[in-house]
């Protein structure tokens, strides 16, 4: 069986956004990269399966700048044999579409049996370079999935998609197919010191987007800017006590609570 | 130039329509302001008229109801094949889908096979040639605005809860039509309910709710004591906290889980991501606790507070409690 999990180079979290030059999106200069956490559940997702069935192969694919390449040592460091990094040096992949064509354009002819991706990517939230991967690749499709089984004769998977709520709607998919892994779904282990090593010795294949074909967009940002500060939150400031006892006092007089 | 339709999907489940439906009918008429051309629902379901009635009703909207028997659940590739076959007809500018479970599923895919630009997860639009579409990047510290890239359809969920719906003036018309729509090997296997739980965040009238800032299970004992020191206060979580399993699900504040409406709603340690907010905007007094002062949770909050955690909840909470002490 063979498992292909998508991965993508994001920003932490934390960082102090800034909007690039173009004003179209954010500034990457500066900023620290690590691997998006929801492609971090479909990785151990993916694990998980190899150690249940044997034979199992994971690949890791990212479209990105060269320093895409650390994500797929990550993967690869948990269980990942290969990582191809689709080279999108000069940015052209910039929607949804772009992305999920150059991984399509690639993949077609591997034969993956499942391809897992994470439900959406902690910068751009878009959530569509999965379900498009999918309609490209003419696979059957389950996003926010929380849970997946596949069947004993590896012909079938049965999911539950998480819903508004907390409820769960279950869906059988036959395979091959593709999920999208929502958070939650596991817990994600950490790599071992050896592979982290190994890994960093590996020379990861490149593959320039040119060789992939025409990269169709399927949508344009025309401007970023950084929200406006909301006008209604007022904003306590001193010392910790005064500004406990502001709060206090602020409450009190709209909510009395106690 | 006659103007193109604007389609408007209804999500409904167990036969029942869905709240958000009436929010993107709202969002279909603003949007037909700007762009022209007239709005309809497009029902996907089996049986479909009594759900097709009542938006018809409480919308105002003309209705097609699609009916197959792969609707009697959400199946993605029934749904597919449906709305693939009625763009192809129609040609619609747009064709606007709630951004839930269902919607997400279906929209990227929808757009991929009718050859439409796609928009994910939109908040409002800016009117003007072409139609901007509001959306939050980076966990809301970057606002976008998107546009449509191809003159064919513009297929856009937007987020429940970004417009308010309109009071109808009559009832639109409804018709009701069977059509093909094969599921492929796709089967839907039913809805499982939530757990049952045994705390209803919904009675709390204070909440103080637990981000993943509070950095380990083991300072929770903090969020825990502040919140006992009200009459009905109730320990609320965001989903990291619940997802790595310092609290259990029951505790979740969100889109994923409970929504909630207290009269204080005290948030330590959350970024204020969208999929969080939704679940407690609705809070009379909201409180954040942060030590970025550019997180979106200070859009949300009312009282703001950049402070570190770990130093601030035990001052308050030793004031909180010298102030009850003295009745004060
Ligand atoms: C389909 C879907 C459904 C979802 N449903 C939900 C849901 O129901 N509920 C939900 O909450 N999320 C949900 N999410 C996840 C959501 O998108 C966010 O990832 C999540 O809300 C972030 O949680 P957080 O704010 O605790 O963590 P983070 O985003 O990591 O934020 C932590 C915050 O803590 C601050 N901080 C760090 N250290 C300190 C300190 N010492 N003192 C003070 N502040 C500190 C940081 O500045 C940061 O702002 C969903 C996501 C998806 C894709």
């Amino acid at each position: 069986m063979k498992i292909l999990v998508c991965v993508k180079s994001v920003p932490d979290r934390q960082s102090s956004f800034r909007v690039n030059a173009a004003g179209t999106g954010y500034e990457e200069s500066g900023l620290k990269f690590g691997v998006n956490e929801y492609d971090l559940f479909a990785m151990e997702e993916a694990v998980r399966i190899k150690e249940r069935f044997r034979e199992v192969e994971i690949t890791a694919v990212t479209v990105g700048p060269p320093r895409a390449e650390a994500a797929l040592r990550k993967a690869m460091s948990l269980g990942a044999a290969d990582g191809v990094l689709i080279d999108d040096s000069n940015g052209r992949a910039t929607s949804a579409l772009a992305v999920a064509s150059l991984i399509a354009a690639w993949s077609r002819d591997k034969k993956f049996d499942l391809v897992l991706c994470g439900v959406l990517s902690e910068d751009l939230q878009r959530g569509q370079t999965g379900p498009m991967l999918a309609q490209l690749l003419g696979l059957p499709c389950a996003t926010t999935v929380a849970a997946e089984k596949i069947s004993e004769d590896r012909k079938s998977i049965t999911c539950e998609r998480e819903l508004e709520g907390g409820m769960r709607e279950r869906v059988l998919l036959p395979l091959p197919a593709l999920l999208t892994v929502q958070s939650g779904i596991n817990t994600p282990r950490y790599a071992s010191l050896t592979n982290v090593l190994r890994v960093k010795q590996l020379t990861i294949p490149s593959i320039p987007t040119a060789s992939l074909g025409e990269i169709p967009n399927s949508e344009t940002t025309l401007r970023a800017c950084l929200p406006e500060r909301s006008a209604i939150c007022e904003f306590l400031e001193g010392d910790l006590d005064r500004i406990a006892e502001q709060l206090l006092e602020k409450v009190r007089a709209r909510v009395p609570v106690w | 130039m006659v103007s193109r339709e604007i389609l408007v999907v209804v999500e409904h489940r167990a036969g029942k329509l869905l709240p958000v439906s009436l929010e993107l009918a709202a969002f279909g008429r603003q949007l037909a302001q700007i762009a022209g051309g007239s709005v309809m629902g497009v029902v996907l379901a089996s049986p479909a008229r009594s759900v097709a009635e009542e938006f018809a009703q409480s919308s105002g909207l003309p209705v097609l109801a699609l009916e197959n028997e792969n609707f009697s659940a959400y199946n993605a590739e029934a749904y597919l094949r449906a709305l693939a076959r009625l763009v192809s007809e129609r040609q619609p500018a747009f064709i606007l889908i709630a951004h839930t479970a269902a919607g997400w599923d279906f929209a990227p895919r929808l757009a991929v096979a009718v050859s439409g630009s796609c928009s994910t997860g939109v908040a409002g639009f800016e009117a003007g040639v072409p139609i901007r579409f509001h959306r939050a990047i980076c966990g809301g510290k970057i606002s976008t605005e998107v546009a449509p890239i191809l003159d064919t359809v513009a297929v856009v969920t937007m987020m429940p809860g970004a417009v308010k719906p309109t009071e109808p003036e009559a009832a639109g018309a409804v018709e009701v039509k069977s059509v093909e729509a094969g599921a492929g090997g796709t089967r839907a296997l039913g809805l499982k309910q939530a757990p049952p739980r045994s705390l209803d965040l919904s009675r709390a009238e204070v909440i103080v709710a637990a981000g993943r800032g509070m950095g380990g299970p083991e300072h929770l004992g903090l969020i825990r004591e502040l919140a006992s020191l009200f009459d009905r206060g109730a320990v609320g979580a965001s989903r990291p906290v619940v997802d790595a399993g310092w609290l259990p699900l029951e505790h979740q504040v969100g889109m994923t889980g409970q929504t909630v409406a207290p009269k204080l709603y005290l948030a330590c340690g959350i970024s204020g991501a969208i999929q969080h907010t939704m679940g407690m905007s609705r809070a009379d007094l909201i409180v954040a606790v942060n030590t970025d002062p550019a997180a979106a949770i200070f859009s949300a909050a009312h009282l703001g507070i950049v402070q570190d955690l770990r130093r601030f909840l035990p001052v308050l909470i030793a004031k909180l409690r010298d102030k009850k002490e003295k009745k004060l």
